[in-house]
């Protein structure tokens, strides 16, 4: 049991798992961009249903996110600030988390407004919730363990530095 | 400083070249940057702060009158919504109506297609059916949301319009 525990804290901070992860987390991201984009009306719908945020941000909110998840994600995949990336995408989680919860917790059933803008489909609910804390591990192991292997803005350690 | 690398040939490292915390204030200005200038090219572009209302069915939007709503008719001052179900819509509505279904799948798509056809200045007028019914007010919400300026509802819409005989159309 030591064994297995020990092989995947090994596998967890190994910097290729990273690369994989930046690939993986980048590409939901851009995916999680593109109806939004596409559709910043049906956007604004989504976030105002959540009932969250003041009148006077929600506009704003369906404007930059998008934008926000598409740069992150190109970003974790060109391996450009992919440490800067996660660390936006993790906190985007967390406030995610918070506004499915919350809205769980009330009883509101709506569309999660995640990878679709689309109303009827995508109800906010555990499976919901569930699909965004699995994106967290993901996301805060390339903050934290990420060395910049295969990336276009080279290290994210300086020279001779031992992150290890 | 990207530049500066890229030009000079030399290996980029700018990320440990750059502090940390400059980098996610890079990504967040680029983000807004970028939403921000999209948004002002586009036809169909948001207002940067909207007209959302914390409370929709609280009624802080205009009601129009049956007799009103028929002369803005007749004269084609105003354009009406049909807030219902399509299959509603299609049994019957107000002639020149454009559905608007805010609880169908298809409601985000057909809402951005309307936002981005329709002037943002023209008058609206909302309706659904029944004394009781919520999708009127909250759709007239959400196109204030969006910008649209003058959003008027005819309450009990589809009920008092057919009631009085006003003309309809069947598809």
């Amino acid at each position: 049991m030591k064994g297995f525990i020990r092989s995947v804290a090994l596998s967890y901070t190994n910097p290729h798992v990273s690369v994989v992860f930046r690939w993986v987390v980048g590409a939901i991201f851009i995916y999680a961009s593109m109806d939004k984009l596409l559709n910043p009306s049906a956007f604004a719908v989504a976030v105002y249903n959540y009932r969250i945020l003041p009148g006077g941000l929600i506009n704003l909110v369906a404007i930059t996110l998008p934008w926000l998840e598409l740069i992150c994600g190109i970003l974790l995949i060109i391996g450009l600030f992919p440490r800067a990336g996660a660390l936006t995408l993790s906190v985007l989680l967390l406030i995610f988390f918070s506004a499915l919860s919350i809205n769980i917790y009330r009883g509101i059933d709506i569309s999660c407004g995640c990878f679709s803008v689309s109303t009827g489909t995508d109800r906010i609910g555990l499976s919901t919730l569930l699909r965004d804390l699995s994106i967290l591990p993901m996301s805060v192991q390339i903050l934290l363990f990420d060395q910049g292997l295969i990336a276009i803005g080279g290290r994210t350690v300086s020279r001779g530095a031992n992150p290890t | 400083m990207i530049l500066r690398d890229f030009l000079s040939q030399r290996p980029m490292n700018v990320n440990a070249k750059v502090p940390p915390f400059q980098q996610v204030l890079i990504i967040l200005l680029f983000s807004l940057g970028m939403g921000l200038a999209i948004n002002g090219l586009r036809e169909a572009s948001l207002p940067l702060v909207g007209g959302w209302s914390s409370s929709p069915m609280k009624g802080d939007i205009l009601a129009v009158s049956l007799e009103d709503a028929v002369v803005k008719l007749l004269s084609d001052d105003a354009l009406f919504l049909d807030a219902r179900s399509t299959a509603d819509y299609q049994r019957g509505h107000i002639k020149g109506a454009v559905n608007l279904p805010v609880l169908d799948g298809s409601f985000g798509q057909r809402l951005q297609e309307f936002s981005g056809r329709v002037d943002h200045q023209r008058e609206l007028i909302v309706y659904c059916d029944g004394t009781g019914c919520t999708l009127g007010p909250q759709l007239a919400s959400i196109l204030r949301g969006l910008g649209f300026g003058d959003v008027q509802i005819l309450l009990n819409g589809w009920n008092e319009w057919v009631g009085a005989g006003m003309p309809f159309e069947v598809e």
